[in-house]
């Protein structure tokens, strides 16, 4: 059985950088006990934890938004094919150590699995005590939905 | 970037400083072999968290400032728990001391390995960043990312998350956790000792650029351990004097060219605070292990050369670590886990050792709990000043150089202080011009 992780990223309580905290919470509720779920909320800063000893690595974070990628749309990369796009749509972050330096660091160490799902959440307002937009809330379903295909399909390829 | 104002005249330009925290630049102008001026810009936008604390609940206060920083949130809170404390006259228990001093070691620990490995030494290096030095040296990053790992698990269990947690509160903790809970992060901590031990003696070994600066160290000194919380302010001039006396020593002024005040001696003087001032001040407080450690691999106090904070941030990171496993190893899981209060009017000051330097919170609270004034000193905007004395001094010896190298250079110095620009203005583009 593959083993699969899926990681929400982001600063609760920081308007629309909770997003991907919150798709992980839904997840949780509603895939199987055998996916492990986490949250992390120091950036990728805790790859040590996050990105080795995984099949499958599905990642969640918020990004800023641009005029091609509108709030409340939302981007599955893989990484690390998708890597020019991902350089082009950054995940959204407040310190040194953001999601893309630490993927990149993750393939230098030999970490990441040969898997790696990358959805990223446009969002425009990224201030502490704010909270996400609703637009942006109202996407959640949807990506979970995407991520949940992922799973069934890993799932089926695995029995 | 550089770029020929007139015929005399070199101007380099760099518009974003990498491995910094926020948004700043540095503007270098060069008359012949002079530094005519450095101005050390921060633009990240102000926050006005002073503004906006003012008619708050003293309660919120600790929840609220952690959420200035999110490498050093410990730092804020607990210098808004302790200037609370002070305000209403509160003791807390021994252990709780206890466990806020580990608390405290978690942040110096995570917030340090995470400069010190992954945005300072690419830099001795002469990688562009963490990311192609470890290609080469994955052992040594793993080791680090693992280190930090325990600190942020620190942080996590006493902090409720790893990131602006929450559980900090003014007489203590809103939950203490069991000793269970912390025996984990002890094995981790125990674990991690060899490789930071190793690493130091790498680092010993790193070609450190040459600027020995006079420097005035200010640090938290507390007469019986290395102060983390608690304590007096000295200079390593002779002056001491209260936290309460904060506003009576030390100034801050507006510089058109920084959102962040600067900050200055009332005499004029500025001064350095962070690990490399903290050492020297507190140096006879370490443990003996720890200076033979220090003996062994050449490093000496006192040390003026700032490129060498790396070296203090690690015997930091030492002391943290072996500290935190010797709290961990005596806790006892007190009966309550804060001293029950009462808000009522007036002053405290609150002042701790935050990563990059003495974080100064001072309230004034009303009778019914709220605030009615805040006033907060990071570390960052405390070194702006000391920061351009440091460029000018050292920009002068790169005068020869390539000019992509004189920018890298200066770059460098900057990161010695490990800047963090979000507290400051509540980084880094940098200019130089050469006549």
């Amino acid at each position: 059985m593959s083993r699969i992780r899926i990681v929400g990223f982001g600063a609760p309580g920081c308007g629309d950088d909770e997003a991907g905290l919150l798709a992980a919470e839904r997840l949780r509720a509603i895939l199987p006990q055998n996916v492990e779920i986490r949250c992390e909320t120091d950036g990728g800063a805790n790859l040590y934890d996050w990105a080795r000893d995984v099949d499958v690595l599905i990642l969640i974070d918020a990004a800023r938004s641009t005029e091609e990628f509108a709030l409340g749309q939302f981007l599955h990369l893989r990484y690390p094919q998708d890597r020019l796009r991902l350089a082009q749509t950054p995940p959204f972050h407040t310190h040194q150590w953001g999601l893309d330096s630490a993927l990149a660091l993750a393939e230098t160490m030999h970490w990441l699995p040969q898997e790696v799902h990358l959805f990223l959440l446009a969002g425009d307002n990224f201030k502490p005590g704010t909270p996400l937009s609703p637009k942006l809330f109202q996407s959640i379903p949807q990506l979970t939905q995407s991520v949940q295909k992922i799973v069934s399909r890993i799932g089926l390829a695995g029995r | 970037m550089s770029k020929a104002a007139e015929p005399n005249q070199r101007v380099i330009e760099v518009h974003n400083l990498a491995r910094v925290e926020g948004e700043g630049a540095l503007y270098l102008r060069m008359q012949g072999r002079d530094v005519a001026e450095v101005k050390f810009s921060i633009f990240e936008p102000p926050r006005f968290f002073e503004a906006f604390l003012r008619g708050r609940d003293c309660r919120e206060v600790p929840d609220i400032t952690a959420r200035i920083c999110g490498i050093c949130p410990v730092a804020y809170q607990m210098s808004s728990c302790h200037a609370m404390e002070m305000a209403f006259g509160i003791k807390i228990e021994k252990t709780i001391r206890d466990l806020r001093r580990l608390l405290y070691c978690g942040e110096w620990i995570e917030s340090h390995v995470l400069h010190m490995f992954l945005l300072h030494l690419p830099d001795f290096l002469n990688y562009e960043s963490a990311i192609s030095m470890a290609s080469e040296h994955r052992d040594l990053v793993a080791g680090a990312l693992q280190l930090k790992k325990a600190g942020n698990e620190i942080v996590r269990i006493l902090g409720g998350r790893e990131v602006h947690p929450i559980n900090a509160c003014i007489g203590g903790f809103h939950r203490v956790p069991t000793r269970s809970e912390l025996e984990p992060v002890a094995e981790m901590l125990a674990g991690c000792r060899d490789f930071l031990v190793q690493a130091l003696r790498f680092l010993a070994t790193l070609k450190y650029p040459d600027l020995e600066m006079n420097y005035d160290f200010i640090a938290l000194r507390h007469p019986e351990e290395v102060a983390l919380n608690e304590g007096y302010l000295t200079t390593s001039r002779g002056l001491e004097f209260s936290i309460t006396q904060f506003s009576d020593q030390i100034e801050e002024i507006h510089q058109r060219h920084s959102n962040a005040l600067h900050a200055r001696l009332k005499n004029g003087a500025i001064y350095l605070v962070g690990p490399l001032a903290r050492v020297n001040i507190n140096w006879d407080l370490y443990p003996q292990p720890i200076k033979e450690l220090a003996r062994e691999i050449g490093f000496q106090i006192p040390c003026h050369n700032q490129f060498k904070s790396i070296l203090a941030r690690g015997f930091e990171t030492l002391y943290a670590l072996d500290h935190s496993l010797e709290l961990i190893s005596r806790y006892e899981r007190p009966e309550r886990p804060a001293t029950p209060f009462q808000p009522r009017a007036g002053i405290g000051h609150g002042c701790t050792e935050a990563p990059r330097g003495i974080l100064y919170h001072r309230y004034e609270i009303d009778s019914e709990g709220l605030v009615r004034s805040a006033t907060i000193v990071p570390p960052t905007a405390q070194n702006q000043p000391q920061i351009e004395a440091d460029l000018a001094a050292y920009a002068p010896k790169l005068l020869d150089m390539p000019e992509d190298e004189m920018t890298r250079q200066c770059e460098f110095l900057i990161r010695n202080y490990d800047p963090c620009i979000s507290c400051s203005a509540h980084f880094l583009r940098l200019k130089i011009e050469r006549d």
